[in-house]
């Protein structure tokens, strides 16, 4: 209980930079006061789930209810900025389950935040771009000029990579965080020459003017991948299992809906979020989606037994390596494996009931 | 002269300034105070009552504190962290001071003036800064001058307030008595007006200067790569609570700095604060 | 109410003296708007009144009758809403030097120090150092401050602080001298010292002097001329001439039985007009 006001006391410093503390402390002393009270039910009341509020498949799922259904309660949709919202979030608890980027989930593992990885929701090939201006033709074109990026965002990440793989003198290159929305307020004045981001915000600076210098798929073949994964608090897996399993089945329709007909899905989420429609195709179009059963091989995620050796478990921590080397991380913090950070239980729960169906 | 002796403590609340004897005491409470809770967390540290990543020990602190210093914070030296809010917050609050104190005179002064800046002033002041951002980026672009503007802006509103209320507070007795003693406009304002508003005046300053020390953390979200509110924000980013604590703490002992210095200014300037 | 002593107020001829009034009120009236669109208030209800060159007269009354509002216009702090009030046959216009006004509180600038707050009339208005200094130090001297000409005043005591505002009042040689209870926030000794003072410096100067208080001893000891205001709307009730005005100490007043029967009827007009002040409804 201490660790839990304490959290959502940081949480509330870290968010507005501004100690607080004795005002979150004493909401959240009543707050858990309440919530001792009652003995955890098999169904929560309600299950929170964090979105980035672009459009991603599991929008289906939003917009016609059917996590709701699957989970038998209610859901309470919580939109952030950038995984830099989601860690603090998930320390002040009010997460349960997050679909958010690969390095920011390895940043909070690495400062030993309560949390699993429980599935891939996507890898990032064409719906995260580096844009640049006409002048930009290559990332190497950087040198000497200004670029945006989200901070501790896949974006970020794969920039990163990016620099280094086409050997950019990262000295005369100025990068500068900015919010999504900023960098594109940024890019209309002229005070960046390229982003990096991903959609709609790509399609905004290419509508005015911005070409694609580079995507994320490009850097796979240098061993870079940049993914999106649920990410839930332990806790919160260890009293609701069942929760998860039904999210990654549900996730699994939505995938398998968006297959079956692109168009009409990219629609629906491009009407539920408000979006543009091109935008919501091509971010769709963007992200490649492996199957749960693919999920819970060597590689991806591995069945439990070979996790170590899986290709997520290495991306993370080639991934961990990188944090440290552009300084966000401590070198000692990282942990020998992140393993023990991914748990495929729900992954292989989900498809042994793979052939029964969801609950309608 | 006893009385002027009593008077000289420089003590606005005189009942407890006449007992020498608490006052001596004050600071070793203080003391005492801030050691107890120094202790108190880093015992929640040590005693594994709550995990290193959320409340990270005093002396973890301490030690995130050395590391920086020596190799600094995302490729610069923590010194230049300093140096660098310090000089931005500095510039912002000179320029606020600078402007904003002889408007908020003038607006004492002439009430024609004062309805011609008031609706604007008013409505600016209570809105929350970090609103403002999206704006000053569209309008200012990333540069430093959209951060400058950011802690003006925030500084100036309430200097500008102080500086009029200052003027308005000015007894009427007093100017009744500089009147008669055969004052021009002008000599009633530099003479009379201007020193009676001094104290009140470092007063606004001086919580201008906290509220312009605040919106640091707000002015460097907007595309810096180096300050103090940066490191915080970027540090917080990837939970990096060490250094946000760090970021806090050193935050917390300049703002308290700078306060100290203005209260000193305001000792040498305005020696006659508190009497009236 | 004795009459051989005491003159009712309504037509008090000017005094047979050769010499035009100092300070001259004309039926003035002066009516203050109400609150919030409230009623008026009648603070002066045709006040006329005259002080002669060099007499010093004291306004007694309560709290409320007007007597600091008579004050305020002959230093031109307000103007009467009718009547005329003149200084030396002229309209009295914006406040001045020529009219100097010590105030309950000594209102000294706290930024500087005894010696230039005294002398921050003539400074202000160009007089070169040479002229106002040795008139300074003068004052400094009759006041009894010398060795505190650097001292920040609020380093000073209440009645050391008055004094000095006393000389910033004279340096400048006003034709009146205005003083609106300056020794009502002084203690008793104080008091008597500063009273002491003010015979003084006035028997030095020759000063017209319009005095406000609400203390009967103050006004007997001081006083050439007493006029008793009563209240609501603010006028003048009586008139008393204080014989022997001339070497007057503390010791003989007290033991001066014409002055004590005075006082006594004083005390007893004053008295009466609290009263009505009191149990008073409003009624214009």
């Amino acid at each position: 209980m201490l660790k839990h006001w304490l959290a959502r006391a940081l949480a509330v410093a870290s968010l507005l930079a501004v100690p607080l503390a004795p005002a979150a402390l004493l909401s959240s002393l009543a707050s858990s006061a309440a919530a001792q009270t009652a003995t955890a039910p098999a169904v929560p009341e309600v299950v929170r789930l964090g979105y980035a509020g672009g459009p991603r498949v599991w929008m289906l799922g939003k917009a016609d209810g059917s996590y709701e259904k699957a989970f038998g309660t209610k859901v309470q949709w919580v939109p952030f900025n950038s995984g830099a919202d989601v860690l603090t979030l998930l320390a002040a608890k009010e997460l349960d389950i997050v679909r958010f980027g690969s390095s920011p989930a390895v940043a909070g593992i690495i400062r030993k935040l309560p949390i699993e990885v429980i599935g891939v929701s996507g890898v990032i090939a064409t719906s995260e771009r580096l844009i640049g201006r006409a002048a930009v033709k290559s990332v190497k074109d950087l040198e000497g000029r200004t670029v945006g990026y989200p901070a501790n965002s896949t974006a970020h990440y794969a920039l990163q990579a990016a620099l280094k793989v086409n050997k950019v003198d990262v000295a005369k290159v100025k990068q500068v965080p900015l919010r999504p929305a900023d960098i594109v307020a940024a890019w209309k004045r002229g005070d960046i020459d390229a982003a990096y981001v991903w959609g709609p915000f790509t399609q905004q600076l290419e509508a005015d003017g911005g070409h694609e210098v580079l995507a994320s798929r490009d850097l796979q073949k240098d061993g870079y991948y940049v993914w999106n994964n649920f990410v839930a608090r332990k806790e919160f897996l260890e009293k609701h299992p069942q929760i998860a399993v039904q999210l990654l089945r549900v996730f699994q329709k939505n995938v398998e809906q968006y297959k079956r007909d692109p168009e009409g899905s990219a629609k629906i989420v491009a009407e539920h979020l408000n979006v543009d429609l091109a935008a919501a195709r091509s971010t769709l179009a963007g992200i490649e989606y492996p199957e749960l059963a693919e999920q819970a091989t060597l590689k991806w995620l591995g069945d439990g037994t070979d996790t170590a050796d899986s290709v997520i478990a290495k991306g993370m921590k080639d991934t961990a390596n990188f944090l440290a080397e552009i300084g966000e991380v401590r070198k000692a913090d990282i942990p020998d494996s992140f393993a023990p950070w991914i748990n495929t239980r729900y992954l292989r729960e989900a498809l042994a009931r793979k052939d029964a169906a969801v609950k309608p | 002269m006893s009385e002027g002796l009593a008077g000289a403590a420089g003590d606005r609340d005189g009942a407890a300034a006449t007992r020498a004897g608490a006052v001596r005491s004050r600071p070793l409470v203080s003391v005492a105070a801030v050691l107890a809770v120094v202790a108190l967390w880093q015992a929640a540290g040590s005693l594994g009552w709550i995990g290193p990543a959320l409340l990270p020990t005093p002396a973890e602190v301490l030690q995130t504190g050395r590391e920086l210093a020596e190799t600094g914070y995302r490729q610069v030296p923590l010194w230049e962290h300093i140096l660098v809010s310090v000089a931005r917050a500095g510039v912002a609050f000179l320029a606020a001071v600078l402007t904003g104190v002889p408007l908020g005179l003038v607006m004492g002064v002439s009430p024609t003036v004062a309805a011609l800046f008031d609706p604007f002033v008013q409505f600016l002041r209570p809105l929350p800064k970090l609103a403002l951002i999206p704006l000053v980026i569209v309008w200012f672009g990333i540069g430093e001058f959209s951060k400058f503007f950011l802690i003006y802006i925030a500084t100036v509103l309430s200097i500008v307030v102080g500086a009029a209320g200052a003027v308005a507070a000015v007894g009427q007795e007093r100017r009744r008595a500089a009147a008669v003693l055969g004052v021009s406009r002008y000599q009633m304002f530099r003479h009379v007006l201007l020193p009676s508003t001094l104290p009140e005046l470092f007063t606004s300053v001086r919580l201008a200067l906290g509220i312009g020390w605040t919106t640091l953390i707000a002015a460097e979200m907007v595309a810096a790569t180096s300050g103090l509110g940066w490191m915080v924000v970027n540090a917080g980013a990837y939970l990096r609570t060490d250094v946000v604590m760090l970021g806090i703490v050193l935050l917390g002992l300049i703002g308290y700095g700078l306060d100290r210095a203005i209260v000193g200014l305001q000792k040498v300037m305005v020696p006659w604060t508190g009497h009236a | 109410m004795d009459g051989a002593r005491l003159t009712a107020a309504e037509g008090i001829a000017a005094p047979a003296s050769p010499a035009p009034p100092k300070i001259h009120l004309r039926d003035a009236s002066k009516r203050f708007a109400g609150l919030r669109g409230g009623t008026p208030t009648l603070a002066l209800d045709r006040v006329s009144l005259e002080v002669a060159e060099g007499e010093l007269v004291c306004l007694l009354g309560p709290s409320g009758c007007g007597k600091s509002t008579v004050l305020n216009l002959v230093a031109g702090f307000e103007t009467p809403s009718s009547g005329s009030v003149t200084v030396d046959g002229r309209p009295v216009g914006a406040p001045g030097p020529e009219r100097a006004v010590v105030f309950q509180q000594p209102q000294l600038f706290p930024w500087l120090s005894v010696l230039d707050n005294i002398t921050f009339g003539p400074r202000m208005a160009g007089v070169p150092e040479r002229v106002y200094r040795p008139e300074a130090e003068r004052y400094v001297r009759l006041i009894g401050l010398t060795g505190f000409e650097r001292h920040a005043p609020y380093h000073l005591s209440g009645g050391m602080r008055q004094r000095a505002a006393l000389a910033r009042a004279w340096i400048g040689n006003p034709r009146v001298l205005l003083m609106d209870e300056p020794f009502a926030a002084l203690d008793a000794q104080t008091r008597l010292t500063m009273q002491e003072l003010l015979l003084g410096l006035r028997r030095q100067t020759g000063t017209t002097i319009l005095f406000v208080t609400h203390d009967v001893d103050e006004a007997l000891f001081l006083a050439d001329r007493i006029l008793v205001m009563g209240s609501r709307p603010g006028r003048v009730t009586a008139e008393i001439r204080v014989p022997s005005s001339d070497a007057r100490d503390v010791d003989g007043f007290l033991d001066d039985p014409v002055l004590m029967a005075l006082r006594r009827d004083v005390v007893r007009l004053v008295r009466e007009e609290a009263r009505k002040a009191h149990a008073h409804q409003p009624n214009s």
